[in-house]
């Protein structure tokens, strides 16, 4: 089963569950992927229709059967695109002067359809490293190397989008705002409002297309900034602290759009996003990078498409009323390597050979008080305790 | 209509609909076609006067059209500088930046060209009252019929320079014999003596329409018609002079067989009455005169009191010609001289120019540079300025700017071809924009004042010989194309520059 038949079935699961929005989200991916004006002007036209019958189930229902056959009618024998490398980056620094921060050296591989997530604490060269990638910053050494095709630098700053923490002001209305962006990207020209009405529906944009920028929340601007985005079909997008300011619920739908957008099988694009909410970035991307003071800590170490966790350990965080000695005590058996006290929470290491489920069972057998339990071993967490 | 247009320029031509160049375009038209309509029609020709108002619509519109640019530069601005395709980097066209600025310019152009329009309704509304031929014919009469009026003589130095058949009426004239001690007071016509108070010595009023050659011409007839007593010709001028006059609702007090019979004193016409030019009392001669020795023919003017109740001296015989001269002169420059024409187009092109440069600069670089930018143009006039006081040359100013503009096209070229970071080049470039546009004038003000330089050193006799004298003569003949040119070279510069501005908008920032 490739990329494409995967996420069908996944929509055909959503559909056979009856959850609607999630189907139409993905059904608009699938559009966007057909590019093609008759299939936006089909799916504009069925949510024209939700509009004014968003009750009717069973006409949802239907609709939705319909579209979904004739998209995988359409798709099933489009080529999908290859997962090629977009960016890569050797030994690449970037100094503020002697005796001041220093970023680097930084190696990376970035590919198509790959969510890079960087982490770190504040200071500790996020955003340098994302406006370096983007080339709004040039490095003091080492080489950034671009995979694809682009004529001089001006055309090279075209192909990557670069949305910082704090946004530029957008004036007029937004959805005029998209249309510039689209027209000034060469669609044609009848494909420009179908599409971007499309794009606006999937970021959950429709109720406020005519807004001003200034009546926006955060999470609404970042979601137009996200929408330009789309029309702008970047081949890397670099996104600082796109987390920051949005409510749980806004965090888990944005970072599900980053994974449907940057997994495309049509239109796979690389993203590379910093933040400070690591548990979340960690549950997207497919490689975390660590930063501290400038340094970077892989979690994985990339080869292709394949993954491979660097230091094998098995580390648990956790919190108890027991002491650091009674705990200490009643782990050893179990070949207990070290426990640190972190501000309120246990990280204990184990050999890479006790398991998980080892440890639970260890724990569950001495009767140890353990109201909360994570496994840390995949996560960069362990470099901000550690 | 607007909208429609809009949408369909935002979809196809993002650049036009980012620039808002149909509406204000549309704007900027309807705003000139304003000031013609404006200058055609508040300058109507009032043939009752004599001189230039004191208010007049001029001025009054000049500030109109100062107020009205502004607002509307400042209403463009708030819109044009809402988006940025360049700063967000969305896909341009190598041309891009050159076809932005053709676009700036043009509604730049437009803006600063209200009261252009206006001076061009003015004349054309001087010119719509007669065809080039119909007042070409009625200036031929109105000079002709100046010749009898009270006005100027010649002045003769010699015989033989009244012996030949033209001669240059202008080239000396006075309003009174007696002023001049040196002037001979006679002359020589085919073979006669006259005095100079004679008709015969008399100036013409002339128009632009003509030249020496032909007013030369023209007197030469008049005198042969008195000589020769050809009074039906005479008579002719005389009556379509005043069919003139009563066409344009004026008044004379005299007619042409009265005219005649007072200019015809035949054969020396030495007591031929005086003609006055002016009816009405807001031109006159105040009494005063006759308290001096000044000797007045008092057979041809008269005392009277005036609307104030004050003496003054009215011409007994009279014909309005201040008034037709005025108006005949204005509606003659109107056709062979007009205030609008290439020359003074250059203004307003020249103004549209800098402030086209200076709005694509702040587009293409930033606030914080545009106005670093700012400083340093006013920094480096005041040094240079203070150094040519100091130095007491005219050199200074000109070689100083050259010398920096050598030095930012260096730096701005350097940083684009070296693509590493943009450092402070936004400022850079702000300058090299700015002194583009100056840089050919200020090179030739330098070879101006090299060349007067040189010439001083070459004697008066022997100096219109001098290669650098006929330079000198020859650069400033050709200033108005020399500034053309200039504006045309920018213009093409503007395409290679352009493209450079677009890669260096790639550059990083840091």
């Amino acid at each position: 089963m490739n990329e494409f038949e995967k996420q069908f079935q996944e929509i055909e699961d959503y559909l056979k569950f009856e959850d609607y929005p999630l189907v139409i989200k993905r059904l608009i991916d699938f559009t966007l992927d057909t590019e093609t004006l008759s299939c936006y002007l089909e799916m504009n036209q069925f949510l024209d229709w939700l509009d004014y019958n968003g009750n009717d189930t069973a006409g949802q229902a239907t609709r939705l059967r319909q579209l979904i056959d004739q998209l995988y009618a359409f798709l099933k024998d489009k080529p999908q695109a290859p997962r090629e490398v977009l960016v890569t980056l050797k030994d690449v620094v970037k100094s503020y002067g002697t005796g001041r921060f220093g970023l680097g050296p930084i190696d990376l591989a970035l590919y198509a359809g790959q969510i890079v997530g960087l982490v770190g604490e504040n200071g500790n060269g996020k955003t340098t490293l994302l406006r370096s990638l983007c080339g709004e910053l040039h490095p003091s050494g080492g080489t950034i190397t671009y995979h694809f095709k682009y004529t001089d630098r001006y055309d090279l700053r075209t192909q990557l989008v670069y949305i910082p923490q704090r946004t530029d002001t957008w004036y007029g209305s937004m959805y005029q705002n998209l249309i510039l962006t689209a027209s000034s990207y060469g669609y044609d020209p009848e494909m420009i409002e179908p599409l971007t009405q499309l794009i606006i529906t999937r970021l959950g944009l429709r109720k406020y297309r005519l807004h001003s920028w200034n009546s926006l929340s955060s999470g609404y601007k970042m979601r137009f900034e996200l929408a330009r985005m789309l029309l702008r079909k970047p081949k890397l997008l670099l996104i600082d602290e796109p987390l920051a300011n949005l409510d749980i619920l806004a965090q888990q739908t944005i970072l599900e759009d980053f994974r449907a957008i940057a997994k495309s099988p049509f239109r796979p694009i690389g993203i590379v996003l910093s933040s400070q909410q690591l548990y979340e970035v960690e549950k997207t991307s497919d490689q975390v990078v660590f930063l501290k003071q400038g340094v970077q800590k892989n979690l994985r170490q990339e080869s292709g498409t394949t993954t491979e966790t660097l230091e094998n350990f098995l580390v648990i965080e956790f919190e108890s009323t027991l002491t650091q000695g009674e705990l200490g005590n009643l782990l050893q058996p179990l070949g207990l390597e070290s426990l640190q006290f972190n501000g309120g929470t246990f990280i204990a290491t184990f050999p890479e050979s006790v398991t998980r489920l080892q440890f639970l069972e260890w724990v569950t057998r001495h009767e140890i008080p353990m109201p909360y339990f994570r496994d840390i071993s995949q996560s960069t967490r362990r470099f901000f305790v550690s | 209509m607007f909208k429609s247009i809009q949408q369909r320029l935002i979809l196809r031509y993002p650049l036009l609909w980012n620039t808002k160049i149909i509406p204000m375009g549309v704007l900027l038209l309807g705003l000139n076609l304003c000031f013609f309509i404006l200058g055609f029609a508040l300058n109507g020709i009032s043939f009752e006067e004599t001189h230039r108002n004191f208010f007049d619509f001029d001025a009054t519109l000049l500030l109109l059209s100062l107020v009205i640019s502004l607002l509307v530069l400042i209403l463009w601005l708030v819109n044009y500088f809402k988006n940025n395709m360049l700063k967000s980097f969305y896909p341009t066209s190598k041309y891009h930046v050159y076809k932005e600025w053709g676009l700036i310019f043009l509604l730049c152009f437009g803006i600063s060209s209200p009261i252009y329009w206006y001076n061009l309704g003015k004349e054309t509304r001087y010119r719509s009252y007669f065809s080039r031929e119909e007042l070409e014919k009625r200036c031929v009469t109105l000079r002709a019929g100046s010749f009898f009026l009270d006005g100027s003589y010649s002045y003769h130095e010699s015989e033989n320079t009244v012996e030949t058949d033209v001669v240059a009426v202008d080239t000396v004239s006075v309003d009174s014999v007696e002023t001049n001690g040196e002037a001979r007071n006679y002359f020589m016509y085919r073979g006669k003596k006259y005095k100079n108070t004679s008709l015969l010595n008399k100036n013409v009023n002339s128009y632009i329409l003509f030249d020496k050659k032909s007013d030369s011409t023209a007197i030469e007839k008049l005198k042969f018609w008195l000589v020769t007593q050809q009074k039906d010709s005479l008579k002719q001028l005389f009556t379509d002079y005043l069919k003139i006059v009563k066409e344009h609702q004026l008044e004379a007090n005299i007619n042409a067989e009265q005219w005649l019979s007072l200019i015809n004193d035949y054969p020396l016409f030495e007591k031929s009455h005086t003609i006055g030019p002016q009816m009405t009392n807001d031109e006159y001669y105040p009494n005063i005169y006759n308290n001096q020795s000044v000797v007045r023919d008092t057979i041809d003017r008269y005392i009277a009191r005036d609307n104030t109740g004050t003496e003054q001296e009215f011409y007994k015989y009279y014909v309005p010609e201040k008034k037709l001269n005025f108006n005949y002169a204005r509606m003659a420059d109107a056709h062979e001289d007009p205030d609008v024409n290439l020359e003074t187009l250059i203004i307003p092109v020249y103004f549209a120019l800098a402030l086209s440069l200076l709005i694509l600069s702040f587009r293409v670089t930033s606030g914080r540079s545009w106005l670093i930018g700012l400083i340093a143009v006013i920094i480096l006039n005041i040094i240079l300025g203070i150094f040519s006081v100091i130095i007491s040359s005219s050199f200074t100013y000109g070689i100083g700017y050259c010398v920096a503009f050598i030095i930012v096209s260096v730096l701005f070229f350097n940083t684009v071809g070296q693509n590493r970071t943009k450092g402070y080049s936004g400022v850079v470039l702000n300058l090299f924009l700015w002194l583009l546009p100056g840089l050919i004038p200020l090179l030739y003000e330098l070879l101006e004042s090299y060349l007067h330089y040189e010439y001083n050193a070459i004697d008066t006799i022997n100096l219109q010989y001098s290669t650098a004298y006929q330079f000198k003569q020859w650069l400033e003949n050709h200033v108005f194309e020399i500034n053309w040119t200039n504006i045309f070279l920018v213009s093409i510069a503007m395409l290679f520059i352009g493209k450079k501005i677009r890669l260096w908008r790639g550059i990083a920032e840091a």
